[in-house]
């Protein structure tokens, strides 16, 4: 009997004081979050190309030592992408004349970026045509800046008169 | 009254008693909040918001205790903003204490961005009328800044409220 309630005492008391004398702690959960949208997009500083009064059989540079203007590229979608140009028509000209797309050219002067960038310059084409394949670093949210120049050859029986093209600038995550 | 009778009564009756000093040593303690979410929604890279959608603030923490012993909040992050392998880093989201409603103890940082840290930081510590069973209701909001070259994507983390009692 004696042990019994010796027992039931000396329990007691352990829960009970380690009740009292114990720092009682609660905790409450909640949760953060946010959607961190997609941004995908290219901008120039410049989008017109004037290649001024050219003679004939002339060839002009857009400009011989320095670049014409800088796209800006920017994606956070950890995907490569590609910058292409594509220019829909001929140089129209004058009376239903044209001259060849072809004596358009354009060369990448310089990029910030981590990708792969033709060389040299290039002729437009009937196809749309990558200039700039983009690396490991370019989809992470940072500006990828491309400075291009251009040339325009002028066929030495190119007739006078006032010539327009438009190029067009897309970037895509595929091919 | 028989002896067998009398032993077992007095078993009772200690058994009564240590339960009686037990609820009352483990009465009201408890910490709860309003709302289960801190939801910054959809946010573009350099964008910044700050939630405080019920006027003033966002949540609040509901601290009640009537054990007579001094008590503390603290806050903390159990990790940063986190989508798959990429992360929104601390210094971007932060918090602040506006108010203590019912409490006449101390704020710490009031009115004060701080940013989140995974190490608890202490938020409120009790007064002397905070023990005797008030409700009080601290009053947080939150301000996230989406930097300039975070990758897309959801991200998510756990915002944890401790509620303890000086020992």
């Amino acid at each position: 009997m004696i042990k019994k309630v010796s027992l039931v005492i000396v329990v007691g008391f352990f829960v009970t004081f380690s009740g009292l004398y114990a720092a009682e702690q609660r905790i409450q959960d909640v949760i953060a979050s946010v959607v961190v949208g997609s941004t995908f997009k290219l901008t120039l500083d410049r989008a017109t190309l004037d290649f001024g009064s050219i003679k004939p059989g002339e060839r002009v540079e857009l400009y011989p030592a320095e670049p014409f203007h800088q796209i800006t590229c920017i994606s956070n979608n950890k995907k490569n992408w590609y910058l292409k140009i594509s220019v829909p028509a001929d140089i129209n000209g004058p009376g239903g004349q044209s001259l060849p797309k072809d004596r358009l050219k354009w060369q990448i002067f310089w990029t910030n970026g981590s990708g792969v960038k033709k060389e040299g310059w290039e002729s437009l084409q009937d196809k749309t045509t990558v200039v700039y394949t983009s690396g490991p670093l370019d989809s992470q949210g940072d500006e990828v800046n491309i400075k291009l120049r251009y040339a325009l050859d002028v066929p030495g029986n190119a007739p006078a008169g006032h010539y327009t093209a438009v190029l067009i600038y897309t970037i895509t995550e595929s091919l | 009254m028989s002896l067998s009778l009398k032993k077992n009564l007095l078993i009772i009756i200690l058994c009564i008693g240590f339960i009686f000093i037990n609820k009352t040593a483990y009465a009201l303690f408890e910490v709860e909040v309003d709302a289960y979410s801190i939801d910054f929604g959809f946010m573009n890279i350099s964008e910044s918001k700050e939630l405080q959608d019920k006027g003033l603030y966002h949540n609040e923490v509901s601290c009640k205790s009537d054990n007579a012993r001094a008590w503390y909040l603290k806050i903390q992050s159990m990790g940063p903003l986190k989508s798959g392998d990429d992360y929104i880093p601390y210094e971007n989201f932060s918090w602040k204490a506006i108010e203590a409603l019912n409490g006449d103890g101390v704020i710490y940082n009031k009115d004060v961005y701080n940013p989140f840290s995974d190490i608890p930081v202490l938020v409120y510590s009790s007064g002397p009328n905070d023990p005797k069973g008030s409700d009080v209701k601290l009053r947080f909001k939150y301000n996230l800044s989406i930097p300039k070259n975070q990758i897309a994507g959801n991200y998510r983390t756990i915002i944890r409220y401790t509620m303890t009692e000086m020992p």
